[in-house]
């Protein structure tokens, strides 16, 4: 028994780039935040 | 250039995303297109085990210079390695179910990350229950150290020692990695990737300690 069949592969590789897209931004708006805070602003 | 070297890690890990999902896999033994799952769960695991030792690495530095920085620093390593640990476990249990019918099979793989996550997850336990910032710092780093020590015997020799389904690891017993040259293009990749990642991850939470450390 597979877990992926046919168009699943796509299914779960937009889903698996959408998580990581949102990880992604989210540490980049972190990332400015901290820095806002470390030049004291 | 920081900003520059995070678009490249986007990109980087978008790209490895695609490859280990989409593109074509030769047979792995019996285990077919169930081997992708190699791009992701190896890499948790191998994280897991570097913020380990990194954590041990830290507490040594605050029992010898006493900085409260690096009591912060080892909590902020063991629990991205915690983290991962359980990210590893997650992908393992789901790999697991579709090659050995049950999602938990207490396997020693299995069984031996199972008592590294109960480790760290009782070295949080500890930090949390001692109020004085010193205290906690000593002995939390005393164990982080003690904690430390176990994991190459949890990861590596554990194992090894116990007959185990669990397939040969990346680096088998005789040295060599058993591993088509595509699938292992990808795989390097994913673990480049992953280690990228979580050094910025540690980064993060080291600003942020700094930054709450500045205020106080």
């Amino acid at each position: 028994m597979d877990f992926l069949k046919g168009n699943s592969y796509y299914i779960v590789a937009a889903l698996a780039l959408v998580l990581w897209f949102l990880l992604f931004f989210s540490m980049m708006a972190v990332e400015k935040k901290i820095k806002k805070l470390e030049n004291g602003k | 250039m920081d900003k520059i070297l995070k678009y490249v890690l986007f990109l980087w890990l978008s790209a490895v995303i695609c490859f280990a999902i989409l593109a074509p896999i030769p047979a792995v033994g019996a285990m077919g297109e169930r081997a992708r799952i190699l791009y992701f769960h190896v890499p948790t695991a191998w994280i897991s085990t570097i913020a380990f030792i990194m954590a041990l690495v830290y507490g040594v530095q605050y029992i010898r210079k006493r900085d409260i920085l690096y009591d912060y620093k080892a909590a902020s390593s063991a629990a991205l390695g915690l983290l991962f640990a359980i990210l590893a476990t997650v992908t393992g249990a789901i790999w697991a179910k579709f090659e050995w019918g049950a999602f938990w099979n207490w396997d020693p793989r299995q069984t031996s990350i199972f008592v590294l996550i109960l480790v760290y997850g009782a070295y949080f336990a500890l930090r949390s229950a001692i109020e004085s910032e010193e205290q906690r710092a000593k002995l939390s780093s005393v164990y982080s150290i003690l904690a430390g020590v176990t994991v190459p015997f949890f990861i590596f020799v554990f194992p090894r020692i116990v007959e185990s389904l669990h397939p040969d690891p990346i680096v088998n017993s005789s040295g060599k990695i058993k591993m088509n040259s595509g699938m292992l293009t990808v795989f390097l990749s994913s673990l480049a990737g992953f280690t990228a990642l979580f050094i910025w991850m540690l980064n993060l939470r080291i600003r942020i300690i700094k930054l709450k450390l500045k205020q106080n």
